[in-house]
């Protein structure tokens, strides 16, 4: 059987390069899969299987890529289902804008949860609560209606494009799509201002430093290592700052050079063909923000479950550091959590090192693109 | 002349110097204007996109960060290589078509010519 990274590549390109420990693949990944594919069930009544997705050696792979994914959307009863969603359409990115809103909201009160007053048990379900919670909002603002609006009006222009426009280079489309501002570029323009001292790090940290930029709960976000920061920052210093207003105008200058090339090389003759491409541009635009906005949203969650792991990590006298705890199993952690007594110290000592010493090994190793078993 | 195929990200054309960039230790050795080659991106890396002359990845899709950082930005990049982080050196001076996807080596710093066309 052929396994691929494909789907991961193709969409962040980012997201697992470093492997995943122990406690993100026994604890953190099966709960989070199974909060998704109930909620991809109770939505749009899709059966997903968690046996279509392994892990191996710390990277996430897809079993037959396409062919998986083509058996998920020809699911019959997913098309009743949209059908039923259709009067949502209109206000798609307006539900967006609102869930983003309560995304927030929740997120601060998880993330202000006082760890301190809880047990070990009542930290451990805490751990399972923010897991659930992340995965919860990552299919909310990753797999609702807005998001279904985004690839198919994306997708419809890139074809629309190769079959209207008399254009070699159907990649070309994207240009069409550039220059409209989303979270991720408000970020980057952020550090900038952190490094010219046009912003307080603190600032910048409260709103962007506790986004996750890998899938392993072992990878420290940038607001939890202030030092690494002002490190970073530092060497950022000697490069002349790029200049953001010039980027975003040259954008758009060059969506309406794009636009421009549109207006010369539509194939004119094709009926009713322009004011298609048109509405399926305007459409692509509206939600283009969402595309990226979404990606920004997705990383945000993850940093209560590193942080409820780290408190309990302090707890757990077996372990040399608390960030030991990520190369717990889950067994293991729920039997520690019950009663430390229970616990065979130096036998987890040894297992923890052994896994540990495997995972740094993975590291070092870029993963193959596609696995057969 | 060696040439490396990707996925055209990020229009345009451009010559520089290869800097291969595998983790946010490696930010120091950057220089503004070289050509960021690298794995993967993320969003703790989209700030040196920002002072890049082009980006190459090994992994990626016309959708993924570093295609679309890169085009707001107007970064030619090539991305999904596979392998440029292996097959590219520090130093070398390559040119990268981030209309066609490709990425020509041109020659090794120490080449004096391929140097000056670079600039």
């Amino acid at each position: 059987m052929r396994w691929s990274r494909e789907p991961l590549y193709q969409t962040s390109g980012w997201f697992n390069q470093e492997p995943l420990t122990t406690l993100d693949e026994t604890l953190r990944f099966p709960v989070a899969l199974d909060e998704i594919f109930r909620l991809v069930h109770e939505e749009y009544g899709l059966s997903v299987r968690k046996e279509e997705i392994k892990i191996r050696s710390g990277f996430v792979y897809f079993r037959s890529f396409p062919d998986y994914f083509l058996q998920i959307i020809f699911q019959p009863q997913f098309y009743p289902r949209i059908l039923k969603l259709l009067p949502k359409l209109s206000h798609a990115k307006e539900e967006f804008n609102r869930l983003v809103e309560e995304f927030l909201k929740e997120l601060t009160k998880i993330r202000q949860q006082n760890l301190a007053t809880l047990d070990n048990k009542e930290l451990y379900d805490h751990i399972l609560k923010a897991i659930r919670f992340d995965a919860c909002w990552i299919f909310k603002l990753g797999g609702g209606l807005h998001t279904l609006l985004h690839y198919f009006s994306e997708s419809a222009l890139k074809v629309l494009y190769s079959l209207l426009v008399k254009d070699l280079k159907p990649n070309n489309y994207s240009e069409l799509l550039i220059g409209y501002s989303n979270k991720l570029l408000e970020a980057d323009k952020s550090f900038w201002q952190v490094v010219q001292g046009g912003l307080s790090k603190e600032e910048y940290v409260s709103k962007y430093g506790y986004r996750a930029t890998d899938a392993t709960l072992a990878k420290p976000t940038v607001g939890e290592n202030i030092e690494e920061l002002e490190r970073r920052t530092e060497e950022f210093r000697r490069l002349a700052p790029p200049d953001f207003d010039q980027f975003s105008r040259s954008a758009v200058d060059r969506r309406k050079k794009r636009e421009e090339f549109v207006e010369r090389n539509f194939r004119d003759w094709v009926p009713s063909g322009k004011g298609l491409f048109n509405k399926t541009l305007n459409l692509a635009r509206k939600y283009i923000t969402v595309r990226e906005d979404r990606r920004f949203y997705y990383t945000m969650g993850t940093y209560s479950i590193r942080r409820a792991c780290l408190e309990l990590g302090s707890r757990l006298d077996f372990l040399n550091d608390p960030s030991d705890i990520f190369f717990v199993a889950k067994d293991e952690l729920e039997i520690a959590v019950r009663d430390l007594r229970g616990v065979d110290k130096e036998e987890i000592r040894r297992r923890i090192e052994s896994r540990k010493t495997k995972w740094q090994s993975w590291r070092k190793q870029t993963p193959p693109n596609v696995v057969e078993d | 002349m060696r040439t490396i195929k990707g996925i055209p990200a990020s229009q345009g054309k451009v010559q520089g110097r290869v800097r291969i960039i595998l983790s946010p230790k490696d930010f120091s050795k950057f220089e503004a204007g070289d050509i960021l080659v690298t794995r993967s991106t993320n969003p703790e890396w989209t700030s040196l996109l920002a002072v890049a002359k082009a980006v190459v990845t090994d992994t990626g899709g016309a959708l993924c960060h570093a295609a679309i950082v890169s085009r707001e930005y107007g970064v030619p990049a090539v991305v999904g290589t596979q392998n440029a982080t292996e097959v590219l050196k520090d130093g070398q001076i390559v040119e990268v078509s981030g209309s066609d996807g490709l990425v020509k080596v041109l020659g090794n710093l120490s080449n004096t010519s391929a140097l000056h066309s670079a600039k």
